[in-house]
């Protein structure tokens, strides 16, 4: 029987994958997922996918996850990808009403809030 | 000179001058006797306790007497000594009054000196009450104008922001991050 591998090592591995296949992921992550089902590793497909990122990003690819309250502008995502500074952005959009405006970047590793709701709770948090 | 010299020195009318006055003399003599009888045992029985109970009045007469000039003595005495008396208690009375007067003015003095102290210590810590609750005060004041301010501004922000605002807000913060 195989020893069991490290969360580590299946994202390295997937991570190579990906980017020698030219970032056509779609066939990697069917067999990342139907290896995690064989081992019954399912649990630990968000760490993965987050080490997954952080491996990307490392090595140029960021994968960014994008919250407003509107959907983005061209120019506004091109602004975006530009302030990323990576050979490559993938950016994963949602929108959230309750942030009232501005948008919220989540790089791995990363956290950017520039959200109207972040800077109302900012206010709040000065209470005495 | 005596009646009866008189009438024995006169002659006898009939039967003597005691029968021209109409005495007998047996009778006279009778009488004389009994007179003498009388006078004997009034004198031997009679006034000797006449006079005993007459010296014993006397005697308790004088005795009351002396008792009476004794009393008024004592009386007199009494007064003095009730006068003496008197103007010592006034005098004691007066020197209790003059220390009692001195004692509660000193009481009043020193009940003044600390309701003088307790009221300032009283106001001392109403000021630092007072301040007390007035930095509390402006805390909650901060509070709820921040939260106020939030709300109203989420309120605001929530209907009126348009596209093209909200544009511009996320390129302000995204020249801001870089």
């Amino acid at each position: 029987m195989a020893a069991r591998l490290s969360r580590r090592k299946i994202a390295i591995f997937v991570t190579d994958k990906i980017l020698a296949s030219n970032h056509q992921a779609q066939q990697v992550l069917r067999e990342l997922a139907a290896y995690l089902v064989t081992e019954r590793r399912t649990r630990e497909l968000d760490l993965i996918v987050r080490d997954i990122e952080a491996m990307l990003a490392a090595k140029g690819t960021v994968i960014a996850d994008i919250a407003s309250a509107r959907p983005l502008d061209v120019a506004i995502r091109a602004e975006i990808t530009a302030m990323l500074a990576a050979k490559s952005v993938q950016l994963r959009e949602t929108i959230d009403e309750t942030l009232l405006g501005g948008v919220r970047i989540d790089t791995p590793g990363k956290r950017f809030d520039g959200t109207i709701r972040h800077k109302l709770n900012a206010l709040r948090a000065k209470q005495l | 000179m005596n009646i009866l010299t008189q009438l024995a020195a006169t002659e006898p009318a009939s039967g003597g001058v005691l029968g021209a006055l109409g005495i007998d003399l047996w009778m006279l003599v009778f009488q004389a006797i009994a007179f003498l009888i009388l006078v004997l045992v009034l004198g031997k029985y009679v006034y000797p306790t006449l006079i005993k109970v007459v010296d014993d009045r006397q005697a308790k007469i004088e005795a009351s007497t002396a008792a009476a000039t004794e009393a008024e003595k004592k009386a007199v005495e009494a007064k003095d000594v009730t006068e003496k008396l008197m103007k010592q208690a006034r005098k004691e009375a007066a020197e209790i009054v003059t220390t009692a007067k001195e004692e509660a003015a000193a009481a009043l003095e020193l009940a003044d000196t600390k309701s003088k102290e307790r009221a300032e210590r009283i106001i001392a810590d109403a000021h630092l009450q007072i301040n007390k609750d007035i930095v509390a005060a402006k805390k909650v004041l901060h509070n709820e104008t921040l939260e106020l301010v939030a709300l109203a501004t989420e309120q605001v922000i929530g209907k009126t922001i348009s596209p093209k605002v909200d544009d511009a807000v996320i390129s302000a913060a995204v020249k801001g991050a870089k």
